[in-house]
């Protein structure tokens, strides 16, 4: 195959599949340090004034209405309280960065927040009083 | 970490509380040490079969005015178990009822939160068991309690309506919940007692079937049959469900 060549010669298609996975992790790696620290992405400031922002968290009837992989990864987070993507693929099994695109989408639905701690990214559902 | 087990069914009526008072007691008889909390907060009862009506209430942690162990009961001495025995009571007082009917999704998700707040305490305090008393169907306190368990038991008359009901809530509520699942048949023909323990509905096993019996509503009003009658039908066949929750105990 002659998809990618470096100067000298082709790549192996394992090689260009590990250089792949390098470059995935190294863009994952740097949109986690623009996750602000400590602070919740999804706070939205409701126009009605800061007091009662819109509904956020996850109750159990919205937990039973999500696809079954959100729902998994939501109910492992319920279990864990908080964790980082790393943790909730560990009890899931399934691999890293497709447990962390389900847990942003949960974050763009505003049933989880994201936060950052040092280099670490935590998850956690919405409301939950560690966030603060 | 202890087992919480959930005792649900479709409709009202099909012996959830009695059945929970009873596994609760005979956990604690054998020394398990047990709580038992009644979830049914919209028509609370254990406060009456306890005869207790304390100061504060589950309906107040799960406010979050107090915390999980202030709403707890020691009962052990009052029937004299080798185990511990705890209960956490709701409020049947009307406008208690009225304000958990009001409440709305946002509520429900921190009360949800709260539980499993509960639950993780619950057991650092050396409980073995925690036994759920729901409310029938699909209500949210029933729903989230089902959350939080390890083991949901479905209580089932021997009826159609019964059957046809509890097939939708173990396809789309215990199933999706990823929950492990039992059957108990109640007040069933004292002709199917042979069945118990063999038959599978829904693919769930049914672990008991307790046949309808005239004096366990007198029996079981102000004292446990559990614990009065240990060689009553119903006590022998709650004993065969604490069998099924003990394996369980074992492995988590
Ligand atoms: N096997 C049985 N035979 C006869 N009566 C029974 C049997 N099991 C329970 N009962 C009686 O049936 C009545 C209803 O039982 P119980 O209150 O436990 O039902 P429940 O499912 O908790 O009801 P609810 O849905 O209102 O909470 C009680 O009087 C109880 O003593
Ligand atoms: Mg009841």
């Amino acid at each position: 195959m002659t998809i990618m060549r470096n100067d000298q010669d082709q790549m192996s298609e394992k090689e260009i599949l590990q250089r792949i996975l390098e470059i995935l992790v190294s863009i994952d790696q740097k949109i986690d340090r623009l996750v602000p620290k400590g602070i919740s992405l999804n706070r939205t400031t409701s126009l009605e004034g800061e007091k009662e922002g819109p509904y956020t968290g996850l109750d159990v009837m919205t937990l039973l209405s999500l696809p079954e992989h959100l729902r998994t990864t939501a109910t492992i987070l319920f279990e864990l309280g908080t964790a980082t993507a790393e943790d909730v693929s560990r009890a899931t099994l399934k691999e890293r960065a497709v447990e962390s695109g389900y847990l942003n989408q949960l974050v763009r639905m505003g049933h989880v927040t994201k936060y950052r701690t040092g280099r670490k990214v935590y998850f956690c559902i919405s409301g939950n009083k560690k966030t603060d | 970490m202890g087992v919480t087990v959930a005792v649900h069914s479709s409709k009202g009526g099909t012996g959830k509380t009695c059945i929970s008072v009873n596994l609760a007691a005979l956990l604690a008889l054998e020394g398990y040490n047990v709580c038992l909390l009644d979830m049914d907060l919209k028509a609370p009862c254990l406060c009456t079969f306890f005869n207790r009506y304390p100061k504060w209430w589950l309906n107040e942690y799960l406010d979050g005015k107090c915390d999980i162990d202030s709403i707890l009961y020691d009962i052990t001495s009052q029937f004299g178990t080798k185990g511990r025995f705890f209960i956490g009571l709701s409020n049947l007082d009307i406008a208690a009822v009225r304000q958990i009917s009001n409440m709305d999704r946002k509520w429900q998700a921190k009360a949800l939160k709260l539980l499993l707040e509960a639950k993780r305490s619950i057991f650092m305090n050396g409980v073995d068991v925690l036994i759920l008393d729901t409310g029938p169907g699909v209500e949210f306190e029933s729903v989230n309690a089902i959350a939080i368990a390890d083991l949901v038991l479905s209580v089932i008359k021997p009826n159609k309506i019964s059957y046809v009901c509890t097939e939708q809530l173990v396809k789309g509520v215990y199933m999706t919940l990823e929950k492990k699942c039992y059957l108990v048949e109640n007040m069933c023909h004292m002709l199917s007692i042979d069945m118990s323990g063999k038959k599978e509905v829904f693919g769930l096993p049914v672990i008991a079937s307790i046949p309808c019996i005239c004096d366990i509503p007198m029996k079981n009003d102000t004292s446990i049959i559990g614990l009065t009658d240990p060689d009553h039908r119903f006590t022998v066949s709650i004993k065969r469900i604490c069998r099924t929750i003990e394996e369980h105990i074992g492995k988590k």
